[in-house]
């Protein structure tokens, strides 16, 4: 496997006396792409935010294009072109649209920028109108496409989401699904963490299955959305 | 923070002060009386700050008036001491009312620059006015007579204040641990949310205030007469940024933590006097360093201390007298909902809404008779979180009318809706979050109307009883919904899903008759959407009517009896599931692509 992509190997997280991660190895190859399910509490969310130094963590390995990600701070490691969609939103309520936008290109050097923001306007035609509304102001499911459009603000090779689809409208889910499939045949890596399982799927080469903190299963995509198991608990058929 | 036991440590802590005098000279007892009435007025600030929220920088101020005000009736108008000092308190809580009134209109740092306004307009008075002496202040003001104790006297001076301050600890304890520190608390951590709890958000925001006056007060009528004399600079601000070092190095929601920052800063002043030149620096440095190193003063680091060393102190409990001890108490009696007049839960008539400009809600009408699970969808941004929000009196309507049980509830506030039996959850989570599960649930199950808290002076005794019951309901619920294990972990710290459970818990703490779910399955997979289908069921059965927002169809079609669809503030279907899932104009505003592509695909 080449060392271009993502490597994590043996990642362990906990809070105080909780483990939430008990050793998760995985990898996502340049350009390649992985889908992340499992129930609440299962070790998810705080698995991205380990790979982005916000939660203290332990790891035999973790590194992007060959650099460790151990004890970078995170605003280093959004310079190596990964980017993060919290979950829940997170965007900056007291900020216009636009500068939320420009606060996700914050470590790139300011030529384009206009551009880049119409790039994410022309992804999210629902946001362009709001261009100076303050964010907070913004509906729950407009939050969610400006909290993306801002990861995108910083040209990303590896893009982070958890829970993308959270709070959308099935006719937006449509939309967004559409965005990431494109960016992906750009070539951008991408890791989901995503209770539409369905969703997952389709977006993704690879899954992996968390059950508290622990890696369960794992395989191509298409292989696991047939997986009797995995329809019951996260297909619900 | 749990008041119904005690351990040694209290206990000793109060043998050790009895005997402590026996060590002291004349000039650290004297120092030893300060103190111990700095500790008292730290603790008033904390109340106010620390657990109410209010940014109160008139604190110093407040302790001033309790002191003048006693001073000049006993000096000027040659009051008795005695008769004195309950005006001269009553006045400091005047005073901290009036201070406390801006904080109805503003909060955070504007209510600080506001209160610190004022506390320097009563530094400027006392320095310049007559009757307060002017710089020179006032002096010979009589000691409290009392028969056989000669209270001019340090070491008896001490005993009188220490009597006093247990009295005050006790009391701050007490409201630390029970229902009035917790909507103190809940309404810290988030206004909207403990209003839809049916916290009165103005008035106890002027209950905190209230509450530092009064220790403040109490704590300046004893210095005025134990010191014996007073002047303008011991109440400026010099002693105010004392006060708040005090809470912040303690630890700001802490009644020790208040306590102890006390009594170090206090000792450390008047012990290492004539280093005045340092003195303010120091204490910029050392708040400075807690801030940085112990964001939760001496208070988070002897928690943190205690949970990694697991200390094994043993605990007794309080006895609590309840009716008959050992009959178990009677549960409190269900909130008295008005008998449903008519079977229509909710009727809203013609509803609109527009910020600045934005119509967010335009002429929606719906109605949703009792028990019935109604289902509210619609694209991203038209108008439903919004129709909660007027629903629940978090928004007033701009236009319309709201009927709940047939009743006209048109603009009333968010915690009388939840008084009349209004419970919701809310899209962006809005639990306490330095509130444990536990906590959050106890907030929104206590319906006591605000007037109980005048137990906490009348019969506290009645107030711990209450406290266990409510505990043991809390605990309950939280069974139901399989968060008995993370009772008394901080709600922050739980999974998103499961903080969405402690909201949905938390909203039926309060027994309502109309439950408003905002995005209940958001973060849920298929297997957690299932348990949450079977709670609201549940809900149902036990006679709630619920209105949903969500955007999982799967789950909406399932659950719902009927369905309201929004798009641009406007009812554009209703019906049930399937009637509203083949509407066309759904189908193309709301449902996209994959339904489309399905309706066609049908024969």
């Amino acid at each position: 496997m080449s060392a271009a992509g993502l490597v994590v190997e043996n990642l362990r997280v906990s809070y105080g006396q909780v483990t939430a991660v008990r050793g998760v190895s995985f990898s996502i190859p340049e350009g390649g792409s992985l889908g992340v399910i499992g129930a609440n509490g299962a070790g998810k969310s705080s698995t991205l935010k380990a790979l982005f130094g916000l939660v203290e963590a332990r790891a035999d390995a973790m590194t992007f294009q060959g650099v460790s990600l151990c004890s970078l701070p995170p605003h280093r490691i959004v310079t190596l072109g990964i980017a993060y969609v919290p979950e829940g939103r997170r965007i900056f309520p007291g900020l216009t649209v636009r500068k939320n936008l420009l606060m996700g290109a914050y470590r790139r050097s300011w030529r384009g920028l206009g551009e880049q923001v119409e790039r994410v306007y022309e992804l999210f035609p629902g946001l362009r109108r709001f261009d100076r509304t303050l964010a907070g102001a913004l509906s729950g499911g407009q939050q969610q496409m400006l909290a993306i459009g801002r990861a995108l603000m910083s040209a990303p090779r590896l893009l982070v989401l958890d829970e993308p689809s959270m709070g959308l409208a099935p006719v937006l889910i449509d939309d967004i699904a559409e965005v990431l499939r494109r960016l992906r045949r750009e070539g951008v890596s991408m890791l989901l963490v995503e209770q539409n399982a369905r969703l997952t799927f389709g977006l993704t080469d690879r899954c992996v299955v968390l059950e508290n903190g622990r890696l369960v299963r794992e395989g191509p995509s298409s292989e696991l959305r047939d997986d009797p198991g995995v329809r019951r608990v996260y297909l619900g058929m | 923070m749990r008041v119904t036991r005690v351990g040694p440590g209290a206990p000793l802590l109060l043998l050790a002060l009895l005997v402590l005098p026996v060590f002291l000279d004349l000039y650290t007892a004297h120092v030893a009386v300060l103190i111990l009435l700095f500790v008292i007025v730290a603790i008033g600030l904390s109340l106010v700050m620390g657990f109410g929220g209010q940014v109160n920088l008139a604190q110093a101020a407040f302790f001033g008036t309790g002191a003048y005000a006693s001073a000049i009736l006993t000096t000027a108008y040659g009051w008795n001491p005695w008769l004195a000092a309950p005006v001269a308190v009553l006045a400091t809580c005047l005073m901290a009312l009036v201070v406390g009134l801006p904080a109805l209109r503003v909060q955070s740092h504007y209510l600080g620059i506001v209160s610190l306004g004022l506390a320097v307009a009563v530094a400027n008075l006392l320095t310049n006015a007559g009757f307060t002496g002017g710089a020179s202040g006032i002096s010979k003001i009589p000691p409290l007579p009392f028969p056989g104790v000669d209270l001019t006297d340090d070491y008896n001076d001490y005993y009188l204040v220490l009597a006093v301050l247990v009295v005050l600890v006790a009391l701050a304890r007490l409201i630390a641990g029970t229902t009035l520190g917790r909507r103190l608390k809940a309404m810290r951590d988030d206004t909207v949310a403990a209003a839809a709890s049916g916290i009165e958000i103005p008035y106890y925001r002027l209950l905190a205030f209230l509450l530092g006056g009064l220790f403040a007060g109490v704590a300046g009528v004893l210095y005025a007469h134990l010191v014996r004399y007073v002047s303008p600079d011991t109440f400026g601000l010099d002693t105010m940024f004392l006060l708040l070092a005090m809470v912040i190095i303690g630890g700001q929601d802490s009644i020790w933590g208040a306590a102890v920052g006390a009594a170090l800063l206090i000792a450390a002043r008047n012990l290492l006097a004539g280093l005045e030149t340092y003195q303010q620096l120091a204490y910029g440095a050392l708040i400075v360093a807690t801030v940085v190193f112990a964001p939760r003063g001496l208070a988070g680091l002897a928690a943190a201390a205690r949970r990694r060393l697991a200390w094994p102190w043993p605990s007794l409990p309080i006895p609590v007298p309840s009716r008959g001890s050992a009959v178990p108490a009677a549960p409190d009696p269900p909130t008295p909902f008005p008998t449903p007049a008519s079977a229509v839960a909710l009727r809203v008539e013609e509803v609109s809404k527009r910020f600045r400009g934005l119509t967010a809600l335009s002429q929606v009408s719906l109605e949703v008779p009792v028990g019935e699970i109604h289902g509210i969808i619609g694209p991203n941004g038209s108008g439903k979180t919004t129709l909660f929000n007027v629903i629940s009196g978090v928004d007033r309507p701009g236009g319309g009318r709201v009927r709940l049980h047939g009743r006209d509830v048109t603009g009333r506030r968010a915690y009388q809706m939840s008084r009349l039996g209004v419970a919701r959850t809310f899209q962006n989570l809005r639990l306490f979050h330095r509130l444990t599960v536990l906590e959050n649930v106890m907030v929104a199950l206590d319906r006591d109307p605000a007037r109980a808290h005048l137990r906490y002076l009348v019969a506290p005794w009645t107030v711990l009883a209450r406290e266990r019951r409510r505990r043991e309901r809390a605990l309950g619920l939280l069974a139901e919904f399989r968060l008995e294990e993370v009772a008394d972990e901080p709600a922050a710290s739980l999974p998103y899903g499961r903080q969405r459970q402690v909201e949905i818990a938390r909203a039926l703490a309060g027994r309502p008759s109309l439950l408003l779910l905002d995005e209940p399955a958001a973060g849920l997979n298929a297997a957690e959407q299932e348990e949450l289908k079977a709670v609201v069921r549940r809900i149902r059965e036990a006679g709630v009517t619920v209105v949903v927002i969500e955007h999982n169809m799967g789950l909406v079609m399932s659950l719902c009896e009927r369905l309201t669809v929004l798009a641009h503030g406007r009812v554009i279907a209703s019906g049930t599931p399937a009637e509203v899932a083949g509407d066309a104009r759904v189908i193309e505003a709301y449902l996209g692509r994959e339904a489309r592509d399905r309706e066609a695909a049908r024969p």
